[in-house]
């Protein structure tokens, strides 16, 4: 406990909780932005992957927290209940990122399917018990096909978002790795989680 | 500490105590038990005068999810079909499971937006931290907030520029998502730097050093005064422990 509040405080500072605000309306701006360019993706987890990575999985956790918060009350309400998915990918993201999966291409790529893999197994049971999995996404046509061929809400809801989940978040993992290549050492060495880039 | 007038702002909690009594109900209790309290929410936010402010937000996205699970639900669950539109039946579990995803939808969003549309954002905030709430989350809440109008118009800019400098967006997929490094590195590095350096001031100020104390009487911080009402108070409370104690019953029996 004692260890769970001092790294709540050693992430949660003067000097970062900017940063989280930051990658809070990242993600939303992010996310706006791919339909501007009109992109089949979501990548709106981009700034809780950054956030994760040069400040730590608390930050990244209150990170995914605020934006959804934010895209909930002033966007639209279903994000609201994809809270819990927005902790797990920033929890997730923190931990994995001390491990070095960032300071390589190669490691991003396959540490972004993971995130996937776990961020469709979260968002599962959210989209059937809420939504009867429908959430509005381009690619809820996929649970009608997984429904028309037999499957459960809760498995039609799991494999849709295994069919976009994974390479979502591997594209955001691997557009964070060049993102933090092409800021200068100078600024990422002010940074606590400086180690993990 | 007497203050003028403008900096005085009445917080009623009889609306998040409905707030979280409704969002309580729309899981806890029965569906029968939820479509009066469905209705008195319907009638209650259409004379509003916030009513469209309320159900704007429900009508964009709420509602087409709403009508796509009847849809799916209705055609796909295993059930007696109900009613059959041309060659297409809609079975009776399917429409009775959507039934429920919508009521609770309902009750969660417009009872949601009915809160934020009484109450300013500031004036939450300001009452979170005379409550004792974390002065760094509420900071971060806020600034978030703030940030994502600023950042569209900076990634309004940097599109412009890097339209100008001759990327293009319009090509294939790859090129579309070539565009996307050139448009969010300068408005990262930019936006790190001035994070940071927000954070060497706020730290100069002992920002994150104050401990937030709860307050018994009035709610002031710096100049504002949060004033509660009381009825509101009473009022909420005795909604929400009724609201529980249900919700606690019917858990009981279910066990």
């Amino acid at each position: 406990m004692a260890d769970t509040t001092s790294r709540f405080e050693k992430e949660v500072n003067a000097t970062t909780i900017s940063l989280i605000a930051f990658g809070a309306a990242l993600n939303i701006v992010v996310g706006q932005a791919v339909q501007l360019i009109k992109l089949p993706l979501y990548l709106d987890s981009i700034g809780t992957i950054m956030i994760a990575c040069i400040v730590g999985p608390i930050a990244g956790m209150l990170t995914g927290f605020f934006a959804n918060l934010t895209l909930g009350f002033f966007f639209n309400y279903t994000f609201l209940f994809f809270i819990p998915v927005a902790l797990v990918i920033g929890g997730y993201t923190g931990l994995i990122a001390r491990l070095g999966v960032f300071k390589r291409w190669y490691t991003a790529l396959p540490a972004g399917l993971v995130q996937g893999l776990i961020a469709a197994t979260a968002s599962a049971p959210i989209a059937a018990f809420m939504f009867g999995g429908v959430t509005m996404g381009g690619t809820d046509f996929l649970v009608l096909y997984f429904r028309a061929i037999g499957k459960s809400i809760i498995q039609s809801a799991f494999m849709q978002g295994l069919a976009a989940d994974p390479v979502d978040k591997a594209v955001s993992y691997l557009v964070v790795y060049f993102l933090l290549t092409r800021i200068p050492r100078s600024v990422l060495i002010r940074l606590p989680g400086y180690a993990n880039t | 500490m007497p203050t003028p007038d403008s900096f005085r702002r009445k917080y009623n909690p009889l609306y998040h105590y409905l707030l979280f009594s409704i969002i309580l109900a729309a899981f806890a209790f029965k569906l029968e038990w939820q479509l009066p309290i469905l209705a008195i929410i319907v009638i209650t936010t259409v004379l509003s005068r916030h009513r469209k402010i309320i159900y704007r937000g429900f009508l964009k996205f709420v509602l087409p999810l709403i009508l796509i699970g009847f849809l799916i639900n209705g055609i796909f669950f295993v059930g007696r079909p109900v009613f059959s539109i041309g060659p297409i039946s809609f079975k009776d579990a399917g429409i009775l499971f959507a039934s429920r995803v919508a009521v609770r939808l309902i009750l969660i969003v417009v009872s949601v937006s009915w809160y934020f549309s009484t109450v300013k954002t500031e004036t939450i905030s300001q009452y979170l931290i005379a409550r004792g709430a974390d002065r760094r989350l509420v900071y971060i809440f806020l600034l978030s907030i703030a940030m994502v109008h600023l950042m569209r118009d900076k990634l309004q800019r940097v599109y412009i520029a890097q339209s100008a400098r001759g990327l293009d967006a319009t090509k294939n997929l790859a090129s579309r998502l070539r565009y996307l490094l050139p448009m969010l590195v300068p408005l990262s590095y930019s936006y790190i730097t001035e994070s940071l350096d927000r954070g060497i001031a706020l730290r100069a100020a002992h920002f994150a050093e104050y401990k937030a104390a709860r307050l018994s009487s009035k709610h002031t911080k710096s100049l504002l005064v949060i004033e509660e009402t009381k009825s509101g108070m009473v009022i909420g409370r005795s909604i929400f422990i009724i609201v529980v104690l249900i919700g606690l019953l019917r858990l009981t029996k279910w066990l």
